[in-house]
């Protein structure tokens, strides 16, 4: 066993999101509170009154505990790709004056091959916690209160073997337990200072002065006492809930707890091996209120740098209705990813990875409306041929009936013996021994789709203000009767405003309008 | 030696640089053989801006730009029109030959967020980018124009023409009218080479 722990002198600030060296977050017992974080240049454990007459300036936050477990297990979840079991504790050291402890270990014995040597292994870990801006000290030792300890006393150099332990820790100062002050004292009166003195004691004799308990943790410390620990496992679902240090009104203080967010959950969804397909994100407003939005991703994937590109655009595009208090994002729907690994040799996946990744921050920005992909229906009127394929969900919208599915509009079409079709038109000319409408019954593969068209649609019809002359053939459009939007009209190509314009004189009205044109 | 024979000897002189031999230039075919064979590269220019100005919807924009759409989403890019003046009609541009999955429509509600779009969808490696802007500054002109270098796709500007009056960084401008029922092309501007003349869609 080789266990790597990572002491957070600073968890109690971060997991509020103070980062401000002036932000001091205090605990307190009765009248009597001190700080337990770092900054500004006073020490830890300093009271309240005496850090205010040294530094005027600064800001005091009482502890809140429950976001600072939170911050430790995501903090823990984060790092559970580096080794197993993971493990964490905030060990709380009640005396005025003394800070809570709070660690994360990690069993990397296991893992060394796997990152390359420890010192690889520290690099990525280090380089993780930089990302993430969490300030922490390494201790890596043979047993886990060993670790704990020399992390706590700052000493990054690890401890690989357990011949070494015992030299080591000889040399660490009995002030380093986290045993209740009175006890320290007592050590300390009697003249033992360092944890060499404390090993070479009888053993019956400690067990009786300090108790059973401190004689089993300088076992633990040395390895001779078993250690057992209950690992963690990541969650089925990831929930975090991001609590701010004020009310932020402006985009740009949400963005260093979303780029946290984003990169916990990246390193979630690397532990549950799985990609995320929508997550739903959640501000907190005073006086209960609650905003609430669901970004869609193109495929299943887990970088968290997409997810906080998406994030940032979304929130870019709408200011925030109301200061925002906390931050609480949910990712249930969850999918395996498209490995990109297989083409060695093809940028294919790449691209389309890039391309996907554009097109969601295009989605988070301008809204799910403002894209689309055409398609194309089978349905004589034209303003049905065309459907807007929703890019985010895969499914198609018609234009004016939602619920109409792609094969519910029958193409219907009558040949009226006055108005025969134009040249050039594909009905024009039915085949020998096809002839309309009989071919469609013999189940001949006839399409609207092969009839010229114009590129350009209106959305909708505007009245034509000139009444068209001398004008060829129609195109008769007779279709709709079944399903409420009834369409008779006749279609003309026309040259108007020096531009090929598509016009059709409705039947109902006998009025004209323009629908289109041939770009 | 008389003047005129100097002049006559001139062009014909190796150290003379002539604008017309200048580095080969890497280009899509427009589809359109005429206009093809007088482009420097031999269509539209590859990682860079050209545009297209023309008086409104209707004169042969679309036609002009079909062919290179049909090839590119044929080929499996991307192909995006950014802030159309119209819907484009999907049987229209099926039956053109566009595969229309890779066709993206984008429809955002400011100037700036159409630019904004274009580039990223540049930037992106877009096949194609066609974008109508009416009102543009300089700097957001060099801005597409990078994004086109960036991901060296097509990027296809449409404008008003009174826009022909102001300067641009488009490594091609074409101005495209229909008079008497015939689209006809001005190409205003080719980097590379010297503007050829007119030209008729469809010949």
């Amino acid at each position: 066993m080789l266990w790597l722990c990572l002491h957070l002198p600073q968890l109690p600030a971060e997991a509020q999101g103070l980062h401000d060296p002036l932000d001091a977050v205090t605990d307190s017992r009765g009248a009597r509170r001190w700080l337990i974080t770092a900054g500004a240049g006073l020490p830890v454990g300093l009271a309240l009154g005496d850090a205010l007459a040294r530094c005027p300036a600064l800001r005091a936050h009482p502890r809140k505990p429950a976001a600072e477990r939170a911050a430790l297990r995501a903090l823990a979840q984060g790092l559970y790709r580096y080794g197993s079991p993971v493990a964490t504790e905030i060990r709380e050291l009640p005396e005025p004056g003394r800070a809570p402890r709070a660690c994360v270990w990690i069993e990397i014995g296991a893992s060394l091959r796997l990152f390359g040597g420890i010192e690889s292994l520290c690099a990525r870990l280090r380089a993780d916690l930089a990302g993430l801006q969490q300030s922490a000290q390494l201790g890596i030792a043979p047993t886990r209160t060993a670790a704990a300890l020399l992390a706590c006393a700052g000493i990054a150099e690890p401890v690989l073997a357990s011949e070494d332990l015992r030299a080591r820790l000889e040399q660490l100062p009995v002030s380093l337990l986290a045993w209740p002050q009175a006890q320290l004292d007592a050590l300390h009166g009697v003249g033992l200072r360092r944890l060499g003195d404390l090993f070479a004691l009888p053993r019956a004799g400690f067990a009786r002065r300090f108790g059973a308990e401190a004689l089993l943790e300088l076992d633990r410390l040395r390895g001779l006492a078993p250690d057992p620990v209950r690992g963690l496992t990541p969650p089925p679902q990831f929930r975090r809930r991001f609590d701010l240090a004020g009310e932020v009104e402006q985009l740009e203080g949400l963005l260093f707890p979303l780029r946290r967010i984003s990169m916990e959950l990246q390193a979630w969804l690397r532990a549950r091996d799985t990609g995320l397909r929508s997550l739903e994100l959640c501000c907190e407003h005073g006086r209960r209120r609650r905003s609430a939005f669901t970004l869609r991703f193109l495929s299943a994937h887990r970088d968290g740098n997409r997810i906080f590109d998406a994030l940032r655009e979304r929130l870019n595009r709408a200011p925030l209705s109301a200061p925002v208090r906390a931050l609480l994002l949910r990712a249930d729907d969850l999918g395996p990813v498209a490995s990109g690994q297989a083409e060695l040799f093809d940028g294919d996946v790449q691209r389309q990875l890039q391309w996907n990744e554009t097109v969601e921050r295009l989605l988070a920005r301008l809204g799910e409306s403002a894209l689309w992909t055409p398609t194309a229906v089978e349905d004589h009127r034209p303003e049905r041929a065309c459907a807007r394929h929703d890019v985010c969900s895969g499914r198609a919208e018609h234009p004016r009936s939602r619920h109409a599915g792609h094969r519910s509009a029958q193409p219907i079409l009558r040949a009226h013996p006055g108005h025969p079709w134009p040249d050039g038109n594909a009905l024009s000319s039915p085949r020998p021994g096809h002839p309309w409408p009989g071919a469609r019954d013999r189940g001949d593969t006839w399409s609207p789709s092969t009839i010229p068209r114009p590129l350009w649609l209106l959305p909708q019809p505007q009245p034509l203000p000139i009444v068209p002359t001398g004008i060829g053939e129609p195109e008769r459009i007779e279709s709709g009767w079944w399903d409420g939007a009834d369409a008779r009209r006749d279609y003309h190509t026309i040259e108007w405003q020096n531009a090929c314009a598509w016009v059709f004189r409705d039947h109902a009205s006998n009025r004209w309008y323009l629908h289109g044109w041939w770009a | 030696m008389n003047p005129g024979a100097a002049t006559l000897a001139v062009p014909s002189d190796p150290r003379l640089w002539r604008g017309s031999a200048a580095a080969a230039l890497r280009a899509e075919a427009t589809g359109h053989a005429a206009l093809d064979a007088v482009l420097p590269g031999g269509g539209w220019p590859l990682g860079a801006l050209s545009e297209i100005l023309h008086p409104h919807p209707g004169v042969g924009e679309l036609t002009l730009v079909l062919p290179l759409l049909a090839r590119l989403t044929g080929a499996g890019h991307h192909a995006a029109f950014v802030a159309p003046p119209c819907r484009p009609h999907a049987p229209a541009l099926a039956a053109a030959g566009v595969h229309l999955p890779q066709l993206l429509v984008v429809e955002p509600a400011s100037d700036a967020e159409r630019l904004w779009a274009g580039e990223q969808l540049l930037h992106a490696g877009a096949g194609a980018v066609l974008l109508w802007c009416a009102s543009i500054a300089t700097t957001a002109l060099r801005r597409l124009q990078l994004a086109a270098e960036r991901g060296g796709g097509v990027a296809l500007l449409f404008r008003p023409p009174a826009a022909e009056r102001e300067h641009s960084v488009a490594a091609l401008r074409l101005r495209i009218a229909r008079h008497a029922g015939a689209t006809q092309i001005d190409v205003l501007k080719c980097r590379g080479a010297r503007p050829p003349g007119r030209y008729a869609l469809g010949q």
